[in-house]
């Protein structure tokens, strides 16, 4: 029994019980349902389909994860089945691949991802961006990217103080364009 | 629609912690999306983080990354969703405590549960997880604290919380007084008597959870109980706590400032909707995560 060892137990002397033991399942599921729920947000799975993943994601668990493959982590064995159960789910919702996505999945699952659909609220957002000034995108995009004013400012040749300036403006502009609150 | 680069500080030394809370969140895929509008330019697909800083990021966080590996990372949208993915798929115990820290997803982890109870174990009622934790005296340094126990604090529990929530729908029509004897955090003095942090913790904890025996058939008597939590909260962010060393302290403050806003909020959330079922569970999902992020302290510090 569990509850009589003497320390608290692993995540796969846990996987080991799984499928004879509930204890042991809801336990496992307390340490990575938020994880499966975070992986699922992360490859931009809406939340009626993410739902639907992680119940199937956790049935597998608890019909297979006695027999996951030996050796494999718990976790890193969990985390991969909700990976492909995402990935196959995108990839039934695009019944038209087209030669190039087929060429990019050849690759890898990470890719076929990226190129799902935009939404039309990413169009919205192209469509803001693309009404910037060049300056206040540059100062935009290089604040993106980690730069700090006075780095910017070097780069462009203007003053610390109007890079700061632009890049207020900037945001205030994609705010009153895409109609949102900071 | 959430716009995450509206949300971008205006201090680039907080860049970190705000890519950090994106990733956790799970929206660094909907930033990647964002980035790559304001990035239009095809960025190379050889440009990548090496092997020892995504590890080093696996084990501490964004902290590891160098200014120039920031950059990559948020110039790049498909570095960022790569290793976004990966933190998820390898992260080690620094994620796994960033991942519980903010609330996030817990309704859906609970209704997730609540679905799988269904389908797995018909006949058994609906058991909120973790809410066996309610009555089960916590064994210390020993398991898990809500495993051990099991069947006597589901006894319990089905006695005194379960059965009227359950799918059996019986009429609560006279509820039981609670009990007017001070509860949970209020008791909070008896901590004076803990010299061991871990302890000490654990016990912050173990009051936490007599929340869950407390009843709450009516909007009234919620709100009652949590304005009594948060009593509890204020008292043990005004104490001393000298059991814990000034990190420790400061750790537990700041952690129950924010559990207050969680309770003010249900509080409002209750007076503007009048949805008991639905704070309650938000009230359980907190008092859960917090003795949660206790109890996984202390274990830390024993170890």
């Amino acid at each position: 029994m569990l509850a009589l060892m003497n320390t608290t137990p692993t995540d796969d002397e846990l996987a080991a019980q799984v499928g004879a033991d509930r204890n042991a399942f809801e336990v496992l599921y307390q340490r990575y349902a938020r994880r499966v729920f975070g992986l699922l947000a992360t490859l931009k799975l809406d939340t009626h389909a993410a739902d639907d993943v992680a119940q199937q994601v956790w049935l597998k668990v608890w019909q297979s994860a006695a027999c996951k493959p030996h050796g494999s982590p718990f976790s890193l064995w969990l985390m991969q089945i909700t990976r492909n159960a995402a990935v196959d789910l995108l990839r039934k919702r695009r019944p038209l691949a087209m030669p190039e996505e087929m060429q990019i999945a050849a690759t890898g699952h990470h890719d076929v991802l990226e190129d799902v659909e935009e939404s039309a609220d990413m169009e919205r957002f192209r469509i803001c961006v693309a009404k910037l000034p060049d300056v206040e995108r540059r100062v935009l995009q290089s604040r993106l990217e980690g730069l700090d004013s006075p780095s910017i400012a070097a780069t462009i040749h203007l003053t610390t103080e109007r890079v700061h300036r632009i890049f207020h403006d900037a945001k205030q502009k994609l705010q009153r364009c895409l109609g949102v609150g900071i | 629609m959430k716009y995450l680069t509206m949300t971008l500080p205006d201090d680039p030394a907080e860049l970190r912690t705000w890519l950090e809370t994106i990733i956790a969140h799970g929206d660094a895929g909907r930033l990647a999306d964002e980035l790559a509008v304001i990035h239009p330019t095809p960025r190379s697909r050889t440009v990548s983080l090496s092997a020892d800083i995504t590890d080093a990021v696996r084990q501490r966080g964004l902290t590891a990354l160098d200014d120039r590996q920031l950059q990559t990372v948020l110039g790049n949208p498909r570095v960022l969703r790569s290793l976004a993915e990966d933190v998820f798929l390898h992260g080690g115990a620094y994620w796994s405590q960033r991942f519980v820290q903010d609330f996030q997803f817990d309704d859906r982890v609970i209704h997730g549960w609540h679905q799988l109870q269904t389908q797995l174990f018909p006949n058994e009622l609906l058991v909120t997880p973790m809410v066996t934790l309610a009555v089960a005296p916590k064994p210390r340094r020993t398991i898990s604290p809500w495993l051990a126990s099991f069947a006597t604090a589901a006894v319990i529990f089905l006695a005194i919380y379960l059965i009227p929530r359950s799918k059996t729908n019986i009429p609560v029509t006279n509820p039981p007084a609670v009990a007017s004897t001070r509860w949970g955090w209020q008791r909070a003095d008896e901590l004076a008597a803990i010299t061991k942090p871990a302890d000490y913790l654990d016990r912050i904890a173990d009051l936490a959870d007599e929340w869950k025996a407390q009843q709450t058939p009516t909007a009234l008597a919620l709100s009652e109980r949590i304005t009594e939590f948060r009593h509890g909260c204020t008292r043990i962010q005004l104490m001393e706590h000298n059991a814990l060393n000034a990190e420790q302290r400061q750790d537990l403050l700041s952690r129950c400032q924010k559990w207050a806003k969680k309770f003010d909020q249900n509080l409002i959330d209750l007076e503007t909707t009048g949805d008991t079922e639905k704070v309650r569970l938000a009230m359980d999902t907190t008092v859960t995560q917090l003795t949660t992020v206790l109890r996984e302290q202390a274990v830390k510090l024993r170890t």
